[in-house]
């Protein structure tokens, strides 16, 4: 008896000493890279302290869900997530991560090598890959370029293929399941480098951007020492060799912290999509 | 064909078992891996389409989600997925309407395409009634039955060790037959030899039908060596005993042609090996004289290098003729030697008797020796003793002198007559009659001897009787014999001097010399007769002369040349 009170007093104060931070990941990042994801919070957890566990949804609503009940305190999100889910779903930005030193990237829109796609607007009637809905560059852009051009994405293309993640994106073109793909310029290029025998396959034939890059966002209700203790580590990864290996991992150069206003161009493409009376696609993302 | 059973039929049992095996192994592998074969490539496809359905029906939730859905993405994935596996070469998820949602090959059948065309799998998925689409597999036949080929490749060839193995075993099992049969002919060869202590059982390990063929033939040869040894023992006790007794016996068939003979062949100079097959006519000389129907009778051996007297006996036993032949040429030379004993006996009791005479010859001139002169008496005397001694030296002379026989044909009639006419003065004188009685035939003996028998006999038969008696000669042929009886109705001789009469110079008679009846009886032994006397005192005496001769000429019934 007296052993068992002992076990659950070790217990209780080891759960209450290291305080558990959950850490979201999408489809935004690699999430196939689990090795990376551990050694990301392992640095983490070493830097802060905290115990840091993994959290991985298919889709951003999910996420966006999972933040707003508590049961994910930090996540990698998308810029347009960040701005429609925000307020709703009650976080805030913590840090942007860096690429070739700036917190920006594009949406590419890439097809097989032999076919002579050269516009997004040439795959009319054609199976066109989409990651998430809510993705920014791999979603929000290609329907805000059609919208300006007149068409309704799903009429456009017959289908939309929603993969959920870019690199599935790239794979499906690369199988010829779709024609083309609307992918993260990030990704897209950590596949070039990664599996160079698929990215020969594949050209970019258009780069849409720049837009604000795929954030990180915390919980608003937590600690703000945890906030800012985070903010510190990502922001001080770059200028240390052992957060600069884990960072080439994701083929990022660093994190910065950037204002609210920095997504401000994807909120504007997001009222111009609202405004073209677009009918929802959110409720197939939700299912 | 028939030829080839034939040639079948006759191979050795091994290549016979050999073969069987072979073919019943290849009569059963070879349909059974057929069958097998068959029936795995069934069994192997239906486990491929089965496991395959099975992957389908294990993911069917996820499936009908994502074409709820329309989650191409993952449906590809799924068809990839499925294409993967080497036994399918297209995987389609088509919806309700049988528009293509994911295809394995999307250039081919990019999504809404409508996919038509042959399927070996076709598995619905169902929604809460209907079916809301369907995964459609293409197989890739090929490739199962490549993948399917090795098995195939097992089972063709699984016959081939047990082939291996019956092979292996019929070659053993065959020359285990064959060494077995070989030990058992070899034992038997060695009986066939002749060599019979040698019987040996051959045993062998296996206490099977081959085992029990050679003890039966090891007992059969035991019984039958057992029964040759018995008869061989009889045999040898037969032979024995027959080469034990004196007779030399001859074994013929009904011809007389010899297939037997005992050792004592070897007495007459011949090997049994000489004389089977000759007729055993032309081994013997039989004597004409002597009567067939006797059951031994004398016979000429007519041996390898002499003839040698015999006494033939036969006996017929069943188809044989069982002839014995007793050698009796011993008898017959005891028999010479008896009658030159006699003779020798006769010339001693002749001598004795003629020195006595001799000596009571010279007895006078021993007396008148011692005397001065001598008397006209006294001459007289001497010149008598002189006479006398002559007369006796000259009788012996002519006695002992050896007489030869010169054997002549003659008429018994004339020499009966002869002799008659010799002595009837004599007989007239006294007052005798004669009395004759003879066969009237020719006959082939010594006409001198039987005269001196026929002489002798009446002269002394005529002094015998007195006035008014009565002398007879009888003298019959009867077959190869001549009897002579001369009788007389005298005084007889006494018994006392019966035994003598036949004693030369024994005499009872005051003129006679005393050699007639030795003369007689040494006529009738060189005729190889015999002579016999009877006599009762004052009755009379019968002289009865039995002497063998060759052929009869003649008969009353021929004219008489006499």
């Amino acid at each position: 008896m007296g052993l068992l009170v002992f076990l659950l007093l070790i217990t209780v104060s080891l759960s209450l000493s290291q305080e558990v931070i959950r850490f979201g990941f999408t489809a935004v990042v690699a999430k196939e890279d689990v090795r990376s994801v551990d050694l990301f919070l392992n640095y983490l957890s070493q830097k802060t302290g905290y115990r840091f566990v993994p959290v991985f949804t298919k889709s951003y609503d999910e996420m966006s869900y999972l933040l707003s009940r508590g049961m994910v305190d930090v996540a990698f999100i998308c810029g347009a997530p960040y701005v429609e889910d925000k307020d709703t779903a009650n976080f805030e930005l913590l840090v942007v991560p860096l690429y070739r030193g700036k917190p920006i990237y594009y949406s590419y829109v890439i097809t097989r090598k032999e076919k002579e796609y050269r516009s997004i607007l040439d795959f009319k009637g054609k199976p066109y890959a989409f990651s998430d809905p809510k993705s920014n560059s791999g979603s929000l852009v290609p329907t805000y370029i059609l919208l300006r051009n007149g068409y309704r994405p799903e009429e456009f293309f017959n289908p939309i293929v929603y993969t959920y993640s870019h690199s599935e994106s790239i794979l499906a073109v690369y199988y010829g399941f779709v024609e083309g793909a609307s992918v993260d310029s990030i990704v897209f290029d950590q596949v070039a480098k990664n599996s160079p025998q698929i990215a020969s396959q594949l050209k970019v034939i258009e780069a849409y951007g720049p837009f604000p890059s795929t954030p990180i966002v915390v919980r608003s209700q937590i600690d703000e020492d945890v906030k800012y203790a985070l903010r510190k580590v990502l922001v001080g990864m770059s200028r240390d060799p052992a957060g600069r290996e884990i960072l080439s991992r994701f083929a990022l150069d660093g994190f910065t912290v950037v204002d609210d206003s920095f997504y401000n161009p994807i909120r504007d493409m997001i009222a111009v999509i609202r405004n073209a009376t677009l009918v929802s696609k959110d409720g197939e993302a939700y299912r | 064909m028939e030829r080839l059973i034939a040639k079948a039929l006759s191979l050795s049992i091994g290549t016979k078992l050999t073969l069987t095996f072979i073919a019943l192994i290849a009569m059963t592998s070879i349909p059974l891996s057929f069958v097998v074969i068959q029936f795995s490539e069934k069994v192997f496809y239906e486990n491929v389409v089965k496991s395959l359905r099975d992957t389908i029906v294990s993911e069917e939730l996820q499936i009908r989600y994502y074409i709820i859905n329309r989650d191409y993405w993952s449906l590809f994935k799924l068809v990839r997925g499925l294409v993967d596996k080497t036994a399918v070469r297209e995987a389609v998820v088509v919806d309700g309407n049988g528009k293509v949602l994911a295809h394995s090959d999307p250039q081919r059948y990019p999504i809404g395409s409508s996919y038509g065309g042959k399927v070996d799998i076709d598995y619905p998925i169902k929604g809460f009634r209907t079916s809301i689409g369907s995964v459609k597999l293409v197989l890739d036949e090929e490739s199962i039955w490549a993948e399917f080929a090795p098995v195939k490749l097992f089972l063709m060839f699984s016959a081939l060790p047990f082939t291996l193995i019956s092979l292996v075993l019929g070659l053993f099992i065959s020359y285990r037959i064959r060494s077995r049969l070989f030990r058992i002919t070899a034992s038997i060869e060695q009986i066939r030899k002749g060599d019979l202590s040698n019987l040996n059982r051959v045993e062998f390990r296996e206490k099977d039908e081959l085992q029990e063929f050679a003890d039966f033939l090891f007992s059969t040869i035991k019984a039958l060596k057992n029964y040759y040894e018995n008869i061989d023992y009889a045999q040898k006790f037969y032979m024995n005993l027959l080469n034990t007794i004196n007779e030399i016996v001859f074994v013929t068939d009904e011809e007389g042609r010899i297939f037997y003979a005992n050792d004592n062949v070897r007495s007459i100079g011949y090997k049994l090996n000489d004389l089977l097959g000759l007729k055993i006519d032309s081994l013997v000389r039989y004597n004409t004289k002597e009567e067939k129907t006797n059951k031994y009778r004398e016979v000429l051996i007519l041996g390898k290098h002499r003839e040698i007297p015999a006494l033939m006996g036969e006996v017929i036993y069943e188809n044989w003729r069982i002839v014995t032949l007793i050698d009796i040429s011993d008898r017959k030379a005891m028999e010479e030697e008896l009658r030159r004993r006699e003779a020798m006996s006769i010339l001693g009791e002749m001598s004795a008797n003629f020195a006595h005479e001799l000596k009571n010859a010279m007895l006078p001139l021993k007396l008148l020796s011692s005397v001065d002169s001598f008397s006209e008496e006294d001459v007289r005397v001497i010149r008598n003793s002189l006479m006398k001694m002559d007369r006796l030296v000259n009788m012996f002379l002519n006695f002992a002198r050896p007489v030869p026989v010169e054997k002549t044909k003659f008429s018994l009639t004339s020499i009966v007559e002869d002799i008659l006419s010799l002595i009837e003065r004599k007989a007239k004188e006294k007052g005798v009659k004669l009395i004759k009685d003879v066969d009237d035939v020719e006959v082939v003996s010594s006409r001198e001897l039987i005269e001196i028998i026929l002489v002798n006999l009446l002269s002394n038969a005529v002094d015998a009787v007195d006035g008014g008696g009565e002398v007879g000669v009888r003298v019959r042929v009867r077959e190869d014999t001549l009897k002579i009886e001369v009788w007389d109705t005298g005084r007889g001789i006494p018994k006392e001097d019966l035994d003598r009469i036949f004693e030369p110079f024994y005499t009872t008679k005051d003129s006679g010399s005393g050699l007639g009846l030795s003369i007689v009886m040494k006529n009738v032994y060189l005729l190889k007769g015999s002579i016999q006397v009877n006599s009762e005192e004052g009755k009379g005496t019968i002289f009865k002369v039995s002497i063998p001769i060759q052929g009869v000429q003649g008969g009353k019934h021929t004219p008489d040349r006499g």
